[in-house]
């Protein structure tokens, strides 16, 4: 979901004879944020028994699903994401469910490339076993992602399209130099490269992960929310994806040329500033960051 | 007025057929068209766990699946559990350790522990934690509970059905 | 006694055990009526503002829409409500106090008709400058959460102790208490003053605030998930100027409440709507909206301790200042109870205490298990080590020195404490492994949560009918909220009867039938209204003894009761053909009933000796990682005395349902206020202990001492096991790492900021 901003209502008298929407959108601009990311202070909490209805569309093509986005369709997958914001009161006339779409939930291995569907789930990701011949390290981690219950549920796509900063798959996929497939609204697929500011509107299709000899991966996960680190490591260098630490997912490469201490430390002193909120301040995350990067290139280092 | 979705289930072993709006949300239609209001909500977000039931055997939050995500599905509720008057072996284990308090929780943590004896019919601790940790109790402090998933798994192996 | 009938202590299931594994336990969310309606609120965006202009006319004429209210829908109602102080509308009157506050409500015929109607509701508001902290309340610039007190009382207190009503702005109360001489400060070799800070969690009880309210042919008749219905049906009463007994409240099952479902909650709302829309109104919140109704108290202490140089307590003077939130609440009476604790199980020559309800314009803080005693046993405790430490002392051996003994008098006046502190001490020392050796990073603390127990001045009645084939029911207005109290109660009276506990049922809660009772909380059913159900069950045993000697021509004394036999010369008399015989085929019943209040004292400084004291003994061995400053709890034992157990697996239940709520709130949980917005509202954002949160090592020792005023000896259980475990882990960090928190949580970040400033100094 969205990083809900703070909403002060700061001083009395500057939104005298206002209806209570107008003062909320005022101080939301106030406090500098775009109207666009600002979510309005609740005054309603509505359950999932009052889900503004929505028109239905099942689709079994992955273009059927990709041309509905012209319409103003919004996807629905696990429904990890969609459903809260649906029960928070996000009007939705249009849903195009992802679930029967056979395109989206394969798995394939070729010429070095491991290809996995966005609608592949947690479950499979962990335990599927053309992912966990080729990329053993990340199915690995992949066991330990959320719980049961949305292991069964979540995709890999709904992950990475949610653009939350607490979410795993986009540093995970950072460090391992991914791209990603998309299908446009016009029928074409186009490929980039997830490290990419903007990605084309469309609909994920799938996701394509290079499978590079030697190739380590590891994520420490046990600091979240304060932050995440996703290491690949291999001959030529190290990619380290840093998550929850800031508004995107941050991606850095450097050689393996030093000790583990002195690699993390330099890490460590050049990021720019990570945010600070309720959860931590940025200067805790940025030893955080240097401290785990650290144990990580221990951990990963040849024997 | 959106259009009526046709859905064909089994729940809790019978046949059913249904006409549901789209987002109805299972949980509704188990306990208001059902009148099966054993699944409970309790933080209403996919989190807390106590909506859970089982879809195909796997543990799913009901206030967070839409009744026609389950067509064609076979549905497990708390109500399924007992056969002929006779409690499931991981009911059992549950009343014999004393394995709840306000049992709030309870029918969302049987289910849980029944989709992870099947899938692990003798799990170690680390394991039961882990899938335990799905779910939320704010009474027990889990440890009676992780007792009577051990317990329940020993029933199950002594007369397994 | 044959042993086939013991009951108290048995290895028998809960009696709720049947309907909760197979989800035939009914709670009021699953209370269901004919034509029901769903009810819904619109909350202020704002934490402090008046409401200038609202206007719900749109609103009630929209589809489904039965009934739209707001503050010009009052009629002739007392619009307020609270518990000393009647602070709190219906819905906001003049202003919204928090973010949160009510303003408006619906009824309709779905949940999804109710939530479009408020949509339409107008309302401009008048924003204040708010305050959402203790400090910022107290500031001489601060703005006044009310302008004119609310109406309320002081209740009377005996020797030593005080209240009073607004001794300064937003402090909505203030309570002291003062036993010995302050010159004892004076004889003591060292004065430490140091300052806590307490965190603030939600109760996330699972089933929601819920209610379902029918008014018909002048009645009102509610559902509630709520923990004192008698009180409920009172206030009720004089906020709708409706007769009480016009008032009818059915409890059933309650889905947890942890102290947050006291007094009105969802009901005026819900019995507003259900009158003006002459249909029954189900009113059920969101969690969501739970965390913006109750919380705990937040709190800033302040301990000035005097000590001799060998470690004898000698003088404590403590300020408290309680977060109490936008409406008083019982606010009050958590600042008895903190202001009362916080010098915990010792001996003191001179206590001087005092606490304040600071109102703030953030989420109305309430009863939460313990309450008081969680943010006095973190500080005193807390201290207590620190002190230790100062004096070169072993904390295990301070306490010792001061302990409180078996019989010996909390205060001047007050009752004897009815547990041996050190021999439970001693326990959780052993449990733990205290003074082993440790590796590097590693350390151990413990802590004595402390409580009174048993309530204030608190009476409870019971009955007990026996049926002619010897059914016994239990009537009696103690709810089961899951802490086990329908299987202590069937127990106790089936070992009463010696029967098997079968045979023993618990009669639903219906404030019509069903004897008084104050409230379900203060760790007080088994040691109040157990004294009240033991005398009402003998009671009817006295009466079936009469009934039967008068048939067999001989003197009760020379019976006793058995299987629902008489005994006489050691030959059984079956009872039920002699009641058929006596009163004809369809038989009788036999009713005892049985009272208990304590003893109304001026000496005792809460107006009566308190019944009981609760004892929470709590030990922690931690692994400080000194690189990231994460608190790893490797072991974790926590101890009550339950006097005699009459359900083993009840009390440890309890115990370590309360230990877990302690550790999350040692290490993580707390509701993270950014100015008076709550940003961690609710599930997907407040993280609560779970399964994966156990220590590796975890257990909850019952003792069973036998001391307890209760039945067999019993005491209260599920409050004390939570009041040591945050001070446990802090004193375990500060024997690991060698600094010392004094805020909780105790996070990471926290103690790596605290070690690394403790490295830059040496």
């Amino acid at each position: 979901m969205w990083d809900r901003s703070v909403v002060h209502a700061k001083s009395a008298g500057r939104f005298a004879n206002q209806t209570a929407a107008e003062a909320i959108s005022r101080a939301s601009l106030d406090a500098g944020a775009s109207p666009g990311k600002m979510a309005a202070m609740q005054t309603i909490y509505g359950s999932h028994s009052a889900i503004a209805p929505f028109q239905l569309f099942r689709p079994a093509r992955i273009e059927d699903a990709a041309a509905a986005l012209a319409d103003g369709a919004v996807y629905l997958a696990g429904g990890v994401d969609l459903v809260p914001a649906l029960r928070a009161g996000r009007k939705v006339e249009r849903i195009v469910s992802l679930s029967g779409i056979a395109a989206l939930k394969t798995i394939e291995r070729r010429d070095g490339v491991l290809r996995v569907g966005a609608g592949v789930t947690y479950a499979r990701l962990a335990a599927d076993p053309t992912i966990t011949a080729a990329l053993p390290d990340l199915a690995a981690v992949w066991r330990g992602v959320a719980n049961v219950r949305v292991r069964h549920a979540a995709t890999i796509g709904g992950n990475l399209m949610a653009r939350n900063a607490q979410y795993d798959l986009l540093p995970a996929l950072l460090a391992l130099d991914a791209t990603l497939v998309i299908a446009r609204p016009d029928g074409r697929f186009e490929r980039v490269g997830v490290e990419s500011a903007a990605w084309p509107e469309g609909l994920l299709a799938s996701i394509e992960i290079p499978l590079v000899p030697e190739r380590r991966f590891v994520m420490e996960r046990g600091f979240k929310p304060v932050i995440s680190l996703a290491v690949s490591a291999e001959a030529r260098g190290a990619r380290v994806a840093i998550g929850c630490a800031y508004e995107r997912a941050l991606l850095r490469t450097f050689a393996l040329d030093g000790a583990p201490e002195a690699l993390a430390a330099t890490f460590a002193c050049d990021l720019p500033e990570p945010k600070s909120d309720w959860v931590a301040r940025g200067a805790y995350r940025r030893k955080l960051a240097q401290v785990l990067l650290a144990r990580q290139l221990r951990a990963l280092a040849p024997r | 007025m959106t259009d009526s979705i046709a859905i064909a289930l089994t729940l809790n072993g019978s046949a059913l057929r249904a006409s549901v709006a789209p987002e109805l949300m299972l949980a509704d239609f188990l306990r208001d068209q059902c009148g099966l209001t054993g699944t409970k909500i309790g933080c209403d977000q996919a989190t807390c766990g106590a909506c859970t039931v089982l879809m195909d055997g796997v543990p799913a939050a009901s206030c967070a699946t839409f009744a026609w995500q389950v067509d064609g599905a076979a549905v497990t509720t708390i109500e399924g559990l007992a056969a002929n008057g006779a409690l499931d072996p991981v009911q059992e284990a549950f009343k014999a350790k004393s394995a709840f308090q306000c049992g709030y929780c309870t029918p969302g943590m049987i289910l849980l522990a029944k989709a992870l004896l099947a899938a692990n019919p003798a799990p170690d601790r680390a394991t039961i934690r882990d899938w335990l940790s799905a779910n939320v109790c704010r009474c027990t402090g889990y440890q009676m509970i992780v007792e009577a998933v051990e317990d329940a798994a020993r029933r199950r192996r002594e007369a397994p059905r | 006694m044959s042993a086939s009938v013991r009951a108290v202590g048995a290895a028998l299931p809960r009696v709720d055990a049947d309907p909760k594994v197979t989800g035939a336990a009914r709670y009021t969310v699953d209370v269901a009526l004919p034509r029901m309606l769903h009810a819904k609120v619109l909350r202020s965006p704002h934490a402090h503002a008046r409401v200038a202009h609202i206007d719900a006319r749109t609103a009630a004429v929209m589809p489904g829409v039965a009934a739209a209210i707001t503050r010009d829908d009052f009629m002739d109602l007392n619009p307020t409500y609270g518990y000393f102080i009647k602070d709190q509308p219906l819905l906001a009157i003049d202003k919204v106090r928090y973010i949160g506050d009510m303003v408006a409500a619906v009824a309709a015929e779905t949940e999804a008709q109710a939530v479009r109607a408020l949509e339409a509701i107008e309302v401009r508001y008048e924003p204040l400058p708010a305050v959402a902290s203790i400090e910022a309340a107290l500031a001489a610039d601060a703005p006044a959460l009310f302008e004119t007190p609310a109406p309320g009382v002081v209740p009377a207190y005996g020797t030593g102790a005080s209240g009073c009503r607004d001794p300064a702005r937003n402090v909505c109360y203030r309570f002291c208490y003062t036993t010995g001489d302050p010159a004892a400060f004076a004889r003591a070799d060292h004065v430490f003053a140091d300052e806590f800070r307490f965190s603030r969690m939600q109760h996330y009880h699972l089933e929601p605030f819920v209610t379902l309210a029918r008014v018909e042919g002048g009645q009102i008749e509610l559902w509630s998930s709520c923990q004192n219905p008698f009180a409920l049906r009172k206030e009720l009463a004089r906020v709708f100027r409706h007769p009480e007994q016009n008032i009818r409240v059915h409890v059933p099952f309650i889905g947890a409440g942890y102290g947050a479902k006291n007094n009105c909650k969802t009901e005026p709302v819900a019995v507003l709507l259900a009158k003006i829309a002459c249909r029954p109104v189900r009113f059920c919140m969101t969690q969501e909206e739970s965390f913006l109704t109750q919380s705990q108290h937040a709190a800033i202490l302040r301990l000035e301790t005097g000590v001799s140089r060998d470690g004898r307590f000698i003088a404590r003077r403590s300020e408290i200042l309680l977060d109490a939130g936008a409406y008083s609440d019982a606010s009050p009476l958590v600042a008895e109870k903190a202001g009362y604790r916080i010098n915990g199980p010792y001996r003191w020559e001179h206590i001087d205490s005092r606490c304040d309800c600071v109102m703030t314009n953030t989420t109305p803080a309430g009863p939460f298990r313990g309450f008081g005693g969680t943010q006095a046993s973190w500080a005193s405790e807390s201290q207590v080590d620190m002190i230790a430490r100062r004096l070169g002392m072993d904390p295990v051996a301070l306490r010792t020195k001061n302990l409180l003994n078996l019989g010996e008098a909390y205060v001047p006046g007050e009752s004897g404490i009815d547990s041996d502190l050190a021999a439970g001490l001693d326990l959780v020392c052993r449990e733990i492994g205290y003074g082993r050796e440790k590796r590097k990073g590693r350390g151990i603390g413990v802590a004595i949560g402390f409580k009174d127990s048993g309530g204030v001045n608190k009476p409870a009645e019971a009955q007990v009918k026996a049926t002619t084939t010897g059914g016994i029911i239990v009537n009696c207005g103690t709810v089961e909220l899951g802490q086990g109290i329908q299987t202590a109660f069937t127990r106790i009276v089936a070992e009463l009867f010696a029967c098997a506990s079968e045979r023993v049922s618990y009669a639903p809660i219906n404030t019509d039938v069903t004897p008084f009772d104050q409230g379900t909380n203060a760790s007080s059913a088994i040691v109040v209204m157990g004294q009240a159900l033991e005398r009402a069950a003998r009671d009817c045993i006295a009466r079936i003894l009469d009934f039967a000697a008068a048939q067999l021509k001989c003197c009760p004394a020379e019976l006793r009761l058995e299987n629902w036999s008489v005994i006489k010369d050691n030959q059984p008399h079956p009872l039920a053909p002699l009641i058929m015989r006596h009163f004809g085929g369809t038989g009788f019943e036999f009713v005892g009933r049985g009272f208990f209040k304590p003893e109304t004292d001026h000496h005792a400084p809460l107006e009566a000796k308190c019944v009981s004291w609760e004892i929470g003994w709590g030990a922690a061995e931690v692994e400080v990682d000194e690189e990231t400053g994460r608190v790893n709890v490797l072991k974790l034992v926590v101890s009550g005395d339950a006097g005699r157990a009459i359900s083993k697996d009840v009390c440890r239940g309890q115990d370590e349902g309360a230990a877990m709520m302690g550790l999350g709130q040692a290490l993580f949980e707390t509701m993270r206020y950014e100015g008076p917005e709550l940003v961690n509202i609710a599930a997907a954002k407040y993280r609560v202990p779970l399964a994966s949160d156990l220590p590796e090592t975890f257990r909850a020792v019952t003792q069973e001492q036998g001391h307890g005023p209760g039945p067999f000896g019993a005491k209260g259980m599920g409050e004390a096991g939570m009041l040591p475990v945050a001070a446990a882990v802090a004193n375990a960090i500060e024997d690991a790492v060698g600094v010392r928190i004094t805020s909780l949580p105790l996070s990471p970040e926290k103690v790596l900021d605290a070690i690394e400033a403790k490295r830059s100094k040496s």
